[in-house]
């Protein structure tokens, strides 16, 4: 992640903030920066904070690892590296998906469908014409 | 290069992991896919405007022009694709310690086997539990900051909740699909019929259009009530000798997902109601390489909309 700055839209760059880490606590915003007590090797205990009022799964307690890979940050604009980006099919097409979707729907206003019949075989009609003129683009 | 690429070890593991994914996968086709009428699509959204066309013909005198007529601009509907994930982690010590690797990612994988589908039923379901809230309910509202905005937000097209007693047609009448106290009974039933198919079966323009009912949706608690009424030759619960004439006039359909025990749905299978189907579901197992753990994750799209309120009427919510 060395050029780190380089894939984000300006508007990303702005909502992060450019505090220095300088101790452990920040590494980990959720958790409390007092310990609690110490663990049986003599680590210190951070308790994870608001669990009081709002319970969390494991799996949803932010880490600074899991932060870079969580799905619905993305920005339009951002661009995305790493392993993870690479492969997962999902994620591309939810992307191609904004991309393209991004001021198309000034375009959708013409389409007029019978509400009072089936919709989808209507629907296919336009959905040739649109692809049709993506190739054309 | 001698041993096992870590590449290869994802890649593995992802395969298996569609393999119990599709194992657990519940067969039993859901009730939403009765209700709604499925679409697929392709794009982040879907966008449309009721078409309203034109008036009657008018009967030309002799010798005299044609009156002239103007089409008239109806709603505009949206229908976003939403995005449903989980992520599980599993920690890198836990991966290479484990002679069972397997064991762990099936029992997790299985799982959402299992939970794929009721996932979608309690999505689709909200269309019914939240339908008669005045203030609407985010299952309406199918904006995607940034990129498409729908104007009636938390409502349905016609800035109204989807059961609203205020519906109004372009052509500026009244109509009601909801009765906030209307328990389930064969009087009931007769009247919220007659609604159904002599005042709501009017189209945007007052017009009147082709409606019949062909469904009555319920939570399993009235499953016998419904019985009573659609089942017997006579009618329920009376002295006379009368016939019943709600018998079998519709199909009863029970929905375990509906959370109100007394409401009761009149409508129309795949009437008014649309889904659509992005992305189906799709698995992946890596590896993150600043903390060496290993993540699987789950994630498909699908959304849906309310397309015409005037297949539903909604009793009791």
């Amino acid at each position: 992640m060395a050029n780190f700055d380089g894939g984000f839209s300006p508007e990303t760059l702005a909502s992060i903030p450019r505090n220095p880490i300088r101790s452990v606590s920040d590494l980990y915003p959720d958790r409390t920066a007092t310990p609690s007590g110490t663990d049986f090797r003599g680590n210190p205990i951070f308790p994870v904070k608001d669990t009081g009022t709002v319970k969390r799964l494991d799996d949803q307690v932010p880490t600074t690892t899991q932060d870079m890979s969580r799905l619905y940050q993305w920005e339009l604009g951002d661009t995305i590296y790493g392993d993870h980006a690479k492969h997962d099919k999902a994620m591309k097409n939810y992307i191609a998906d904004i991309t393209r979707a991004d001021g198309a729907q000034e375009g959708y206003k013409h389409i007029f469908i019978d509400t009072f019949r089936p919709i989808g075989p209507q629907l296919e009609r336009f959905k040739v014409k649109r692809k049709r003129r993506i190739v054309q683009d | 290069m001698a041993g096992v690429h870590r590449n290869q070890f994802t890649e593995a593991m992802k395969k298996d992991m569609y393999a119990y994914f599709w194992e657990k996968y519940d067969d039993t086709p859901p009730v939403h896919q009765e209700i709604f009428e499925g679409t697929t699509s392709d794009a982040a959204y879907e966008q449309f405007t009721s078409a309203i066309g034109l008036g009657e013909l008018l009967e030309k005198p002799e010798g005299e022009d044609l009156q002239a007529d103007a089409p008239m601009e109806s709603y505009t509907i949206v229908c976003k694709n939403r995005s449903f994930g989980r992520l599980v982690r599993f920690s890198y010590e836990t991966v290479q310690d484990s002679q069972k690797m397997g064991n762990t990612l099936m029992s997790t994988v299985a799982t959402w086997g299992r939970m794929v589908p009721i996932t979608k039923e309690k999505f689709y379901a909200k269309f019914f539990n939240n339908g008669a809230l005045a203030a609407g309910h985010d299952v309406f509202n199918n904006s995607i900051t940034g990129v498409v905005t729908d104007s009636s937000g938390n409502l349905i097209y016609d800035n109204k909740a989807f059961f609203s007693t205020t519906h109004t047609s372009r052509a500026g009448s009244a109509y009601s699909n909801y009765n906030s106290a209307n328990a389930l009974s064969h009087t009931n039933l007769q009247s919220t019929w007659l609604t159904y198919h002599n005042t709501n079966n009017r189209d945007e323009r007052d017009e009147i259009v082709k409606l019949r009912a062909n469904v009555l949706l319920m939570p399993p608690a009235l499953k016998f009530t419904a019985q009573v009424i659609l089942n017997t030759t006579l009618i329920p619960d009376s002295m006379d000798n009368d016939t019943n004439v709600l018998n079998s006039i519709v199909n009863p359909l029970e929905w375990d997902y509906l959370t109100d025990t007394d409401s009761w749905f009149l409508g129309q299978l795949k009437g008014g109601l649309m889904s659509t189907d992005r992305e189906d579901v799709m698995l992946d197992f890596w590896q993150d390489e600043t903390s060496k753990d290993y993540f699987a994750s789950i994630f498909t799209r699908f959304g849906g909309c309310v397309t015409n309120w005037r297949h539903w009427i909604a009793n009791n919510v």
